[in-house]
């Protein structure tokens, strides 16, 4: 790691502090501090080390390459995201495509976030500030940047149509026979919403991948998901139930009410979608965790990871399941 | 037949020494988060223990009458499990087919579906259910309504 940053800045670096931090299901964070003898870059540096865990990677997300060089983009048009640094694509250097970050200190773990007392004045504002950085991802592709190198739905392609597609092949692979899953495929396929303009998406944007200060929003973390498509579904995926932590009430990630969420997003130039539109990717949304919790506990059943919690999680789809039948009918009904 | 405790004491046995034991000893804030997930798995098994048998069969009941004559898919002496299995292969397969799109057939196959997650939330997290069905009001969708 010192030889790989001494590397990047041209002068000796000593690794004074490295230790793993988190633990995600398909990457790795570590704690990096480093110190920089000389030159433009010389000091101390406090870094977060991204990594994959395994040569395998979870479908439709970005390698660490592709990652770093959004965070650039990103970075670059002002969104709220730790300064990415360096990336060590040659596996050589540590075993696995890696990069470094900043370092941004809070906390992430949604259930924290919605919970912990000196996160309260940071939790009233949280609706209001995602909103704001989300339509600044959303109009990020105005600005001329080529996003093309992140995935997306063909030109005459409608992404709604496009990610069920997916969805579709994934349960297939695993081999899902329940058949509210078909029910539901079934439902949006005949439903799907058409988009005015596909836009980036960050593809995970909830509570649970925003780092949050007692003094506020901090960082957007978690670009593995980004691609390019409909920003409802942007919109949709906060207000998931299963993301208010067990706070239901709170619509929008378990902290505040999803009205605010939208309104901040109108304000701050996004544009307005109809409650169709975003019912629409909310079921899409319910459906596709769904699917990924199944998908997860196969991973295990697999022996690609063993753990309790992917096991787990093959039992927590039916709280997503119960959600998308509930939500469709609830669609019929409007 | 086993002695006693029955397959759900010993994994009510088995929960509570982690639950009283082994996480109150743990610092590691991953290691704790991992063994109350183990512990919840173990209190998901006992419900499972409980009323899997009794879901079962109600589950085959209501596939049974929702594919009417063609329901007989049950071997006699077939398992309950797999005769729910391949009777609910069947009910994906006509739902791709359009077979439910409209009317009563509907109705009674959304029932189903959500009767079954229903069942399955009873098992895997009754304190979810409890809240989903808390959230919405009376008489409205997520609501059991065979009660």
């Amino acid at each position: 790691m010192a030889r790989f940053v001494a590397g990047q800045v041209a002068a000796p670096v000593e690794v004074t502090r490295l230790e793993p931090v988190a633990g995600g299901a398909s990457r790795e964070t570590w704690r990096v501090d480093l110190n920089v003898e000389s030159g433009p870059d010389a000091g101390d540096h406090a870094l977060a080390m991204r990594r994959d865990m395994r040569s395998v990677m979870l479908p439709d997300s970005l390698d660490r390459a592709s990652e770093f060089r959004l965070l650039q983009v990103v970075y670059e048009h002002g969104v709220l995201v730790p300064r990415p640094r360096w990336l060590g694509d040659d596996p050589a250097i540590l075993g696995r495509p890696f990069f470094l970050m900043d370092w941004v200190d809070g906390e992430s773990i949604g259930a924290r976030v919605v919970r912990l007392p000196e996160l309260a004045p940071a939790r009233a504002d949280l609706p209001r500030r995602m909103g704001g950085q989300l339509a600044r991802i959303h109009t990020l592709d105005e600005t001329g940047v080529d996003l093309s190198f992140l995935p997306g739905p063909e030109p005459e392609d409608n992404p709604a149509l496009h990610a069920l597609r997916r969805l579709r092949e994934l349960a297939e692979a695993l081999d899902v026979f329940n058949p509210a899953y078909e029910w539901a495929f079934r439902w949006l396929e005949a439903n799907a919403p058409a988009c005015d303009q596909v836009t980036l998406v960050h593809g995970d944007f909830r509570v649970g991948n925003v780092l949050v200060q007692p003094g506020g929003l901090a960082a957007i973390i978690d670009w593995e998901f980004a691609h390019r498509g409909d920003p409802a579904e942007d919109l949709a995926w906060p207000c998931l139930r299963d993301w208010r932590f067990g706070r239901d009430h709170l619509t929008f990630g378990g902290v505040g009410q999803r009205e605010e969420f939208l309104e901040a997003y109108a304000q701050a130039g996004g544009r307005s979608f109809s409650r169709e539109a975003l019912r629409y990717w909310e079921i899409m949304g319910n459906v596709r965790w769904a699917v990924g919790c199944l998908s997860q506990a196969r991973r295990h059943l697999r022996g690609e990871d063993r753990s309790v919690e992917l096991a787990s999680l093959g039992r927590r789809a039916a709280e997503m399941e119960l959600e998308f039948l509930t939500l469709i009918e609830e669609a019929e009904a409007a | 037949m086993q002695d006693p405790p029955t397959a759900q004491e010993l994994l009510s046995a088995a929960r509570e020494h982690l639950t009283a034991h082994v996480i109150p000893a743990l610092s590691d804030p991953r290691l704790r988060f991992q063994t109350l997930v183990a512990a919840n798995v173990l209190a998901i098994v006992e419900r499972e223990l409980t009323h899997g048998d009794a879901q079962t069969r109600a589950e085959y009941g209501r596939l049974a009458a929702l594919l009417g004559e063609g329901g007989q898919g049950a071997a006699p002496g077939e398992e309950p499990a797999r005769a729910v299995e391949s009777l609910t292969r069947r009910l994906r397969d006509r739902v791709a087919a359009g077979g439910f799109d409209a009317g009563p057939e509907r109705e009674a196959l959304v029932a189903h579906l959500k009767r079954t997650a229903i069942e399955k939330l009873r098992v895997a997290n009754p304190r979810y259910l409890r809240r989903a069905q808390g959230c919405r009001p009376p008489g409205s969708a997520t609501e059991d309504t065979a009660g």
